[in-house]
């Protein structure tokens, strides 16, 4: 079923004389532009916002240097003073938003109970967040195999309903390298509209050209590669136009609108996350709790998980600044097993969608991109994990000042501790990972094969 | 039987004997039952988690032991955002927001535990919801339903013969559309059902508001449906082939339903973009310190409060006010954060507004992003539900918290302040936080846009229809 390559010349020619192919792709060229500026326009925000936090912090200590002019105590210093924490948008993040443009890009905190802190939603408009991001990924997923449907869906039918399959039949050497040179034509060129815009992407954005983003292209053409194989099948399966039509119709809006979307609810209802109400109510009273309790158990609490204090002297009077951080870390304490089930339930949620996601390859496709460009809800989990690291640098930098009573005048401040992000990256992952995708692919191609043999041994 | 119910009735026969039909009435109903199903189940378990918690962080207030007033006020209390009234049939905006708020003194935070947030990026393809089945997936059956309807007689010649016969043309068009009305009736009547179930099981819904908030919603859906199903009598009449008008019509629903909304959004975003989370704090937190610094004895705004104190009290120091000036001192510098909360937040909103009017501007090019903004809102889950509760959990923290600075003030002697202690019978007279969702009126402020472009949508295709006539 080799074509020749006179034979692909000629299809290419072909294609492009219609105005049909000329106006399918460039419009998929330019929802691809429109999705590159705005997603760059999304990504552009955080790190505009990342730009600033150093000035927000200064200007936090600086008015915090006005209230605290001759010193304060350590405790009550750390009482007011945020510390910024961030995740630098990937360099890949302008391809696919992934969960970015739903979290928040900084997380401000400071030495007081931890879990209180960490939830927040970004700001963001809700109502245009429901309308969905529009990024390269959403147009590798979704639009690209619309028009790759569209330009292949009538390979066969239309020759046959004009009664010029037999001729094109002989021409060009069999119907099956005929087949595959008008697929092969078709399918490369959305291929190329594809990797055009990355291509622009890449010289856009200034994005290297390492592993990840190579492997993003690799998975965002093996999606395309998938639904060549589905287009193959209904080109290959379908007697007339209107039925290839309705066809390539019906798996379009079953693969990327409908089986996504009741994958989406089934995992919502069969994976409930109700540790989050449980965990942010349970910590408050556990840290209000202890005002009411004898302060040796609150310390009791606390020297279990940092015992270089247990030999320092009691608290005696009502209130002390090394007793309210116990307390604090008291409320942590009692909820951090709630936090872990959180974080495992998310984990169980995602690794249930990527089980299924062979099934549903732009859900598949979805999920590899994002994880490619560090956009997904793993990467977020795991800037939590640092955030968490920090926080527990601020205690063994606040603690010893703490413990020893320590008044900290607006000159000591500059040795705060400072949150310092890894180099934020994507990654190339395993090709494992791309096994599902792979395997979508296979069963249609065969399909494809077998009906192509079929019809070309009997040209009507 | 005159032309126009001979024609309709064919028509109808034709349609409801093929064998796709019965296929696809039978998917359309399965999907959205479980759609609706889900739907209703997924909010119901939203609102008995949110009336547990609820219940149970209010017996936790009550049951608080003597406590100081101010200890009260950060141990502070959670507002739940109220399910919708009609969020199991269309949950709008509600899974990108956050669904619990802590309230406490000095402090605005945002809400926390947005569901979106916390699902896999693959979900970012789309929700499915009944509204989603009805508003964006219907259309697509009228259309592939309706493309033949004109377009099959034209290319077997009937058409030509059917007017030569002296069928006028306007009974042959009315009696074509009527017949493919009669065809859609039992996927409208449906989806009908699912918004009834939606009203009558849905946990958000109570009383004849939510009937008339469904009305609203089926009003907006069937005029959403009768411009699908002129445009596709209009494409059908006027194409050159069925194949033709199909690809056409199924062209422009995956323009106007899938690529024009991601694309409005998009720049709406950047109309202007909102401030970043930390910028919003900081602005905050400057405007705060500008207002008044209570931490710093020069500020003129304290010492005011100082001076006009002591002379309202005709006294020389604070200590001899009868009242503690402490828990006074408190409460202008929560006036004060209120205050600069409430203009930096109005400013969001209306920032995201001024977004969603970008949006609505779109909705002439696409309606369904019309007939989504009006369902949204006649839903009680849009936007404006959304910073109505928001509005509303702000004002019931000031309140509380103002109560207890006045407990404060009246209770707790100045000197060796922190030491004293109210008697626990004080919390149970706080009220518990409760909100209303929008009237129905609020809710459907503004939106006469959305219902023009509706109608934008059902008369430019008639007036196409008018002008073509039927070409044979």
């Amino acid at each position: 079923m080799r074509p020749s390559l006179d034979l692909l010349c000629w299809e290419t020619r072909r294609l492009f004389r219609t105005g049909t192919a000329t106006v399918a792709l460039g419009l998929l060229a330019f929802g691809g532009l429109v999705a590159l500026w705005s997603a760059d326009r999304e990504i552009a925000r955080h790190r505009e916002e990342i730009a600033r936090l150093p000035d927000f912090y200064a200007a936090q200590m600086q008015r915090l240097a006005g209230q605290f002019a001759d010193g304060g105590h350590a405790g009550y210093v750390a009482y007011y003073a945020f510390f910024p924490t961030w995740d630098p948008p990937p360099a890949l993040a302008g391809l696919s938003v992934g969960l970015r443009d739903l979290l928040p890009a900084a997380v401000w905190v400071r030495l007081l109970g931890l879990e209180a802190q960490l939830y927040e939603s970004g700001l963001g408009n809700p109502g245009l967040q429901s309308l969905g991001p529009f990024d390269l990924a959403f147009v590798v997923c979704a639009l690209a195999p619309l028009v790759l449907l569209l330009l292949t869906h009538d390979l066969l039918t239309r020759d046959r309903e004009r009664g010029v399959l037999p001729l094109a039949h002989v021409q060009s050497g069999g119907l099956g390298r005929l087949f595959a040179a008008r697929l092969l034509v078709r399918a490369g060129a959305v291929a190329a509209v594809c990797t055009g815009l990355f291509v622009i992407a890449v010289s856009w954005h200034r994005i290297p050209m390492d592993g990840a983003a190579l492997a993003w292209l690799g998975d965002a053409l093996l999606h395309l590669l998938v639904w060549t194989a589905f287009a193959a099948v209904v080109a290959a399966a379908c007697g007339s136009t209107g039925a290839s039509l309705a066809a390539a119709g019906t798996v379009w809006l079953g693969a990327v609108v409908v089986l996504p979307a009741a994958l989406n609810l089934g995992l919502t209802a069969a994976f409930p996350v109700p540790e989050g109400l449980e965990l942010t109510v349970r910590q408050r009273q556990e840290t209000h709790a202890g005002w009411d309790r004898p302060k040796e158990e609150t310390f009791a609490r606390f020297f279990a998980a940092y015992p270089e204090w247990r030999d320092t002297p009691p608290v005696t009077g009502r209130f002390a600044w090394k007793w309210y951080y116990a307390l604090q870390h008291g409320g942590d304490a009692a909820v951090a097993a709630s936090a872990r089930t959180y974080a495992a339930n998310l984990r169980a949620r995602a690794a249930a969608a990527e089980r299924l996601a062979w099934l549903v390859p732009p859900v598949g496709a979805q999920l590899l991109l994002s994880r490619r460009a560090g956009t997904d809800l793993e990467a977020h989990l795991e800037f939590l994990e640092r955030v968490r690291a920090f926080h527990e640098a601020l205690k063994h930098y606040f603690h010893p000042l703490i413990f020893a009573e320590a008044e900290l005048k607006p000159a000591a401040w500059s040795a705060f501790p400072r949150y310092q992000p890894p180099a934020p990256a994507g990654s190339a992952g395993s090709w494992l990972e791309r096994l599902p995708l792979a395997a979508a692919a296979l069963g249609p191609s065969l399909a494809a094969l077998v009906l192509v043999r079929r019809t070309s041994a009997l040209p009507s | 039987m005159s032309p126009f119910r001979s024609i309709a009735r064919t028509e109808w026969q034709l349609l409801v004997r093929r064998r796709s039909y019965g296929v696809l009435l039978g998917a359309f109903s399965v999907v959205l039952a479980f759609a609706t199903g889900l739907g209703v189940l997924r909010q119901d378990r939203e609102l008995q988690q949110q009336r547990r918690y609820q219940a149970l962080v209010r017996e936790q207030w009550v049951g608080q032991p003597d406590r100081h007033p101010h200890r009260v006020a950060h141990y502070g209390t959670f507002a739940f955002k109220p399910v919708g009234p009609l969020a199991a049939f269309d949950p709008g905006v509600e899974s990108f927001s956050g669904r619990v708020q802590f309230l406490e003194a000095h402090r605005q935070n945002a809400a926390n535990f947005a569901e979106a947030g916390a699902l896999s990026s693959a979900f970012r393809l789309g929700e499915l919801s009944p509204a989603f089945v009805v508003h964006l997936l219907l259309p697509l059956v009228v259309i592939v339903l309706g493309y033949r309807i004109l377009a099959d007689d034209r290319e077997a010649g009937r058409l030509r013969l059917l007017l030569a016969q002296g069928t006028p043309p306007g009974a042959l068009l009315a009696g074509k559309a009527a017949g493919l009305a009669l065809g859609l009736a039992p996927f409208a009547t449906t989806a009908a059902i699912a918004l009834a179930a939606s009203v009558v099981l849905g946990p958000g819904a109570e009383g004849a508001a939510a009937w008339i908030r469904g009305g609203l919603v089926a009003a907006a859906a069937g005029l959403h449906l009768a411009g699908w199903l002129t445009l596709t009598l209009w494409a059908s009449a006027r194409a050159a082939t069925p194949v033709r008008a199909l690809g056409g019509l199924v062209t422009l629903w995956a323009a106007v339903g899938i690529v024009l909304p991601r694309t409005a959004g998009a720049i709406a975003a950047t109309q202007p973009p909102l401030p970043g989370k930390s910028e919003f704090a900081a602005q905050l937190a400057a405007e705060v310190h500008r207002l008044g610094d209570a931490h710093n004895p020069g500020d003129p705004v304290f010492a005011r409060l100082r001076r006009e104190t002591l002379a309202r009290h005709g006294v020389d120091r604070v200590e001899d006010l009868p009242v503690n000036y402490g828990a006074i001192v408190m409460a202008r510098g929560e006036e004060l954060t209120a205050e600069a909360f409430a203009r930096h937040f109005s400013a969001v909103t209306e920032q995201m507004e001024r977004q969603e009017a970008v949006v609505h501007r779109a909705a002439w090019f696409a309606p369904y992003l019309a007939v989504r903004a009006l369902s949204a809102a006649a839903s009680g889950t849009d936007l404006r539900a959304l910073t109505a509760f928001q509005r509303a959990a702000e004002a019931y923290r000031f309140s509380f918290v103002q109560a207890l600075n006045a407990l404060h003030r009246d209770k707790i002697r100045f000197t060796n302040d922190r030491a004293q202690r109210l008697a626990a019978s004080h919390w149970a007279a706080f009220p518990d936080f409760h909100v209303r969702g929008p009237a129905l009126t609020e809710s459907l402020a503004g939106t006469a846009g959305c219902w023009a472009a509706l109608a934008a949508w059902l008369l430019a295709p008639l007036v196409g229809l008018w002008r073509t006539g039927v070409r044979p």
